[in-house]
């Protein structure tokens, strides 16, 4: 079995970095480095040493400790080194211990599997673990929470495929002697196809909470957009001139809003253009449109008629994203109220301007309400497995469609054999493999 | 003793000389195919049987085939098998099974005539198989040595006290193994009516110190054809385009026209309440041996579903007997009272049994004791196929023979033997869930056992298995340029249908069926794809194209191509999932491991895992009761290489 290690503290550059081994070579790599090949480490004693290359040079002077198994968290034998944290010492370092036999780079989640093979760690906590070290909020937390508590409707779910599969296995291998046609059988997995599709629209919200909520700006050159992301944030990221296009990279910026981790992206405007770099930037606008989860449409307010357009070239990426509305530089209307031809009740411009700071926490306010309606934190249980549910979706929705009594089966199957892993009722090494890898390395 | 054979003269065999490489106990249905195997292979092969008369008997059923069935008697034929070929010079009615359920699940079937599939066999074996000798004898005991703890089988020894001796054996007894036959209160041992069991083979076998089990089977009553009203049943005529068992038959020895129907009927009250009354008086019923669940006797669909009409069918035992079948109807009662059962069904008022119903229980050899190759682990040379393997159904008993008989050929020639995965054919299945899993009732196929069920398609049994057999000689010089034939034109023509692509509104112009169906017109489409996704034949492609001039009249290549075609996508996406079967399937639990001391096993779990004590992991998923928590517990077991502090 290969020793393996790992950067286990956070991004470089930083204070201090540990780098961790573990498997059965660590106290040897250990003595080797600090130069103390024929002597004895004490286990679990904490101590200052310089750590040699193999050609003998030093990389850094470094706070060492070696954990003899089993009582350690991957259950064997392990050294952690305390190095200065820039990247050319943890480089040097990695690049060196890389050179001795049978010790390699961890992959990922590669402690954690090992704990959990040395009995160290249960599947639930695994799990458990995988959340907690993503969760970044409260409110993630607390989803986290509600997704093992999702539990027994997804087990009432594998029940149904279980039996819609035993149903669909029925008419395959006993045809001859039951009166049973596989359009009884799609019959009754309509009732299914009505629970995965109620959880997925749920899952999606709790997949949002769980990864971060994502807004783009999107809207005419010179319109503000840069300095209206610069007042939500209250700081400045994005250079904001008088020229039009300044913009023409996307710039992210994070906030929180209603507990979740929230990514504002300030893009260039979708407008037609024969400058190269600019076009390449309203490329990426679109994708951005296409991976976000609500759109500020943002206009002159003393321009209403461009609403329309932006609305029209937003709903041309994304038919069904949540788009709120924004009149800037409300402060050059001189006491007109702002109007739109596009605007309806429930879609009301939000009046702001960007240089007076006036109607930006409104806008905040807004955001807050439409992040509400989007994810709301209700107490129903939810999973936050979103693509695999809608894989699931999928595979029933297949089933339905063909004629094949073998071809439904099988999706009714594939179906099942998702919905399984969802709910822990179907352990394989490939599940667990695909649990660990969603660890970082290092963990 | 009787001798026959391609080189038989008549001859004396001093005691143990070595007379053949191969030994084949048994002449049913694993026992021909396993010595047609052996034989093909090119090693001399002695079929051993007690009665050469009773070579191909169909003991049961008139009929070959069903659902899964039909599926392992392609894969017997891909491997160039017999029954198969056999089977299609002697049916009498092609009905096959499902056929509106998609060809990866038609279950390929056939009423077979048993004195044709009996003459049949017989010519096949007696005189047409090189290598292949039979002689008449009854065998009571195995000849073996044992060295340093490694026992070898060499031969068998013969009721004459005669002793044969070889380089393998293969046996395949049948029910004949400590078989006893229940009728009503009478029993009395016979491994089929009328024929004597093996009582020295059982004896053998416990001092090889193997672990035995028993089982339940029976047959249904026979009647009297004329005696029976055929117009109070449904007439099911025999399919208008029969589908031929075996990919060398081009057409059915007995034609649609010839063949004939088989009737549709159903059970009522009355027989449920004559079975009920008799149940105390049935010997069969009331002992406690495990019987088939999939093909149960009429007492215990009676008992199970009280209230239900069981469908039965009468099928015709041959094109010129007077039997009939009554397929079903499966019971142990005693005969006065099967009569009773029989005339209270609309139709058969007046019918007359020929031929009682009975019972068998016989000895089968835990499964679990083979390798792969149906070869014991504990006894080198000595291989079983068949129901001594707890299996029941010819199919289920000739693929194992064709195994047994292909392996026991390889291990005289010193060389590696065949084994078939999961992943390859219904026969992997088999093999996989017997010697992992073993069972505790008679095994039958079925498609649900089957986890690439979409892949293992009886149209493509010679794809998965033909050249599998040939690496180990087992294909003859006839098939082996057949498939190469076949194969060759199904790639050329795949090749050059993949070849051809165009947009959907250019296919619409040259095949004008098309115009209204067609949508997304931009769509470029290979004429490949056109055949699944649009139904377009052959014919409307040599029609529109004159490059595909040489598609003409290909019909059977057609319906391969447009098999292939429309599985095609969900094979791609299955590939990781095959891996995954093969990894799992190749993790071995040790035979010696200690469940009840595995840290966090629960005693339920325990138990059942030391009841069934799996061969591997994938085995250990399939048994009922088993939680993910238990799997978890194995899982880390199994993977735990190295003992954890070092220093």
């Amino acid at each position: 079995m290969s020793t393996i290690f790992a950067l286990s503290s956070g991004a470089l550059p930083s204070a201090i970095a540990i780098v961790r081994l573990s498997g059965p070579k660590s106290g040897e790599v250990l003595r080797v480095m600090s130069r103390r090949r024929n002597g004895v480490l004490d286990p679990r004693k904490m101590f200052y040493t310089r750590l040699h290359d193999h050609d003998e040079t030093l990389i850094d002077t470094a706070m060492a400790v070696y954990l003899p198994g089993p009582s350690t968290f991957t259950g064997e034998d392990t050294a952690e080194l305390f190095v200065h944290g820039s990247r050319a010492v943890v480089n040097t370092l990695a690049r060196s211990l890389s050179q001795f036999d049978g010790v390699r780079h961890a992959k990922r989640g590669e402690f954690s599997k090992r704990a959990f093979y040395n009995g160290k760690m249960d599947l639930a906590a695994a799990r458990g673990l995988r959340d907690l070290i993503h969760a970044e909020t409260d409110r993630q937390r607390r989803v986290a929470q509600k997704q093992m508590d999702a539990g027994p409707a997804v087990r009432q779910l594998r029940e149904d495929l279980v039996e819609a599969v035993g149903r669909a296995t029925l008419l395959i291998d006993f045809g001859e002697h039951v009166d049973c046609t596989l359009d009884e059988v799609k019959v009754q997995s309509l009732a299914i196809l009505e629970k995965l599709r109620k959880m997925v629209s749920s899952s999606r919200s709790a997949e949002i909470v769980h990864r971060g909520l994502r807004i783009v700006l999107v809207g005419r050159p010179n319109t503000g957009k840069s300095s209206l992301m610069n007042r939500l944030v209250q700081r400045d990221v994005a250079i904001v001139s008088e020229t039009a296009g300044t913009t023409r990279d996307s710039i992210e910026v994070r906030l929180v809003l209603n507990g979740i981790p929230t990514t504002l992206t300030d893009t260039a405007g979708l407008r037609e253009t024969d400058c190269t770099v600019e076009r390449e930037g309203v490329a990426r606008a679109k994708k951005r449109i296409e991976e976000a989860d609500i759109a500020l449409a943002i206009f002159d307010a003393r321009r209403p008629e461009e609403l329309a357009e932006i609305i029209a070239e937003i709903e041309s990426v994304d038919k069904t994203l949540c788009i709120v509305p924004v009149a800037n530089k409300c402060d050059l209307l001189e006491g007109k109220t702002p109007s739109s031809s596009a605007q309806t009740v429930q879609n009301v411009p939000v009046p702001t301007s960007a240089i007076t700071t006036d109607g930006i926490d409104a806008l905040r306010a807004k955001l807050e309400r439409v992040v509400e309606d989007l994810c709301p934190d209700e107490s129903s249980p939810s999973l936050t497995e979103f693509e695999l549910l809608s894989e699931a979706l999928t595979e029933v929705e297949q089933s339905m469609e063909t004629v094949d009594a073998a071809l439904c089966a099988h999706h009714l199957q594939n179906a099942l054999n998702i919905v399984g892993e969802l709910s822990g009722a179907t352990v394989t090494e490939a599940i667990l493999d695909r649990l660990f890898a969603q660890f970082c390395i290092g963990k | 003793m009787r001798l026959r054979g391609i080189f038989s003269t008549t001859q004396r065999f001093s005691s143990a000389r070595h007379i053949t490489n191969v030994i084949v106990v048994g002449g049913g249905h694993a026992g021909c195919e396993a010595a047609a195997a052996a034989a093909r292979c090119g090693v001399s092969t002695v079929l051993l049987t007690h009665k050469i008369d009773s070579i191909g008997e169909m003991s049961c059923n008139p009929s070959f085939g069903g659902i899964g069935k039909g599926h392992l008697i392609r894969e017997v034929d891909a491997l160039d098998g017999v029954c198969g070929r056999i089977c299609d010079q002697s049916a009498i009615t092609y009905q096959a099974l499902n056929r509106g359920s998609g060809p990866a699940v038609i279950g390929l079937r056939a009423q077979i005539d048993r004195q044709l599939y009996k003459r049949n066999m017989q010519k096949e074996i007696l005189d047409e198989t090189p290598n292949l000798r039979v002689i008449e004898g009854a065998v009571e005991d195995l000849s073996y040595t044992e060295r340093n703890g490694v026992v070898v089988a060499n031969g068998v020894i013969l009721s004459t006290g005669e002793k044969l001796a070889a380089d393998a054996i293969v046996i395949t007894t049948g029910t004949f193994l400590g078989g006893e036959i229940f009728l009503g209160t009478k029993r009395w041992p016979a491994g089929r009516i009328g024929d004597k069991s093996s009582i020295g083979l059982p004896k053998t076998f416990k001092k090889l110190g193997l672990q035995l089990g028993r089982l339940r089977t029976g047959t249904p009553p026979r009647l009297i054809m004329s005696t029976i009203d055929f117009s109070q049943f449904q007439r099911m005529p025999p399919d208008e385009e029969p589908i031929p068992f075996s990919f060398l038959t081009e057409q059915p020895a007995i034609s649609t026209e010839k063949q004939l129907p088989t009737y549709l009927g159903y059970t009522n009250e009355r027989v449920g309440e004559i079975v009920r009354r008799h149940l105390d008086r049935n010997e069969h019923v009331k002992s406690e041996t495990t019987g088939p669940r999939y093909c149960p006797s009429l007492e215990s669909k009676v008992i199970r579903f009280p209230n239900l009409q069981h469908r039965l069918f009468l099928e015709h035992e041959g094109l010129h007997s007077n039997l009939i079948y009554p397929q079903g109807m499966s019971m142990t009662c005693e005969e006065s009272a099967q009569l009773d059962i029989m005339r209270s069904i609309p139709g058969l008022e007046k019918v007359e049994i020929a031929q009682p119903g009975y019972g068998v229980q016989y000895d089968f050899v835990n499964p679990k004791q083979l390798r792969p190759t149906l070869e014991l682990k504990s006894v080198n040379g000595l291989f079983l196929a068949g129901q001594i393997n707890g299996t029941t159904g010819y199919e289920e008993a000739a693929s194992q023979g064709i195994l047994a008989g292909i392996n026991a050929a390889a291990r005289a020639k010193g060389i590696d033997g065949l084994t078939i995965k999961r992943t390859q054919g219904y026969l992997g299945v088999l093999i996989d869930d017997l010697t992992s899993l073993g069972t505790n009732e008679p095994y039958r196929m079925f498609t649900s056992r089957a986890e690439c069920r979409l892949y293992l398609r009886p149209d493509n049994a010679d794809i998965r298995l033909t050249e599998a057999g040939h690496k180990l000689g087992a294909i003859s010089a006839k098939r082996w340029g057949h498939y190469t034939d076949l194969k060759n034109s199904l790639s050329e023509a795949t090749n050059q249908l993949q070849m051809t692509t165009m947009s959907l509104s250019k296919w619409a112009s040259l095949i004008p069926r098309l115009e209204e169906s067609v949508k997304i017109r931009g769509k470029v489409l290979s004429a490949y794809e056109m055949i699944h996704r649009h139904s377009v034949t052959f014919k409307e492609l040599v029609t529109a194209l004159a490059s595909f001039a040489n598609l003409s009249n290909k019909k059977k290549l057609e319906e391969r191509i447009r098999i292939e075609g429309s599985y095609a996508t969900q094979r791609e996406r299955m590939q990781n999932k095959l891996l995954e079967i093969e990894r799992e399937s190749a993790t071995m639990i040790p035979d010696d491991v200690n469940y009840e001391r595995m840290l966090g096993m629960s005693d339920e779990c325990a138990e059942k895992l030391d009841r069934m004590r799996p061969g591997t992991l994938a085995a250990a998923t399939r048994i009922p009761g088993i939680t993910p928590e238990a799997i978890t517990v194995l899982l880390r077991y199994l993977k735990k290489e190295t003992p954890l502090s070092t220093v």
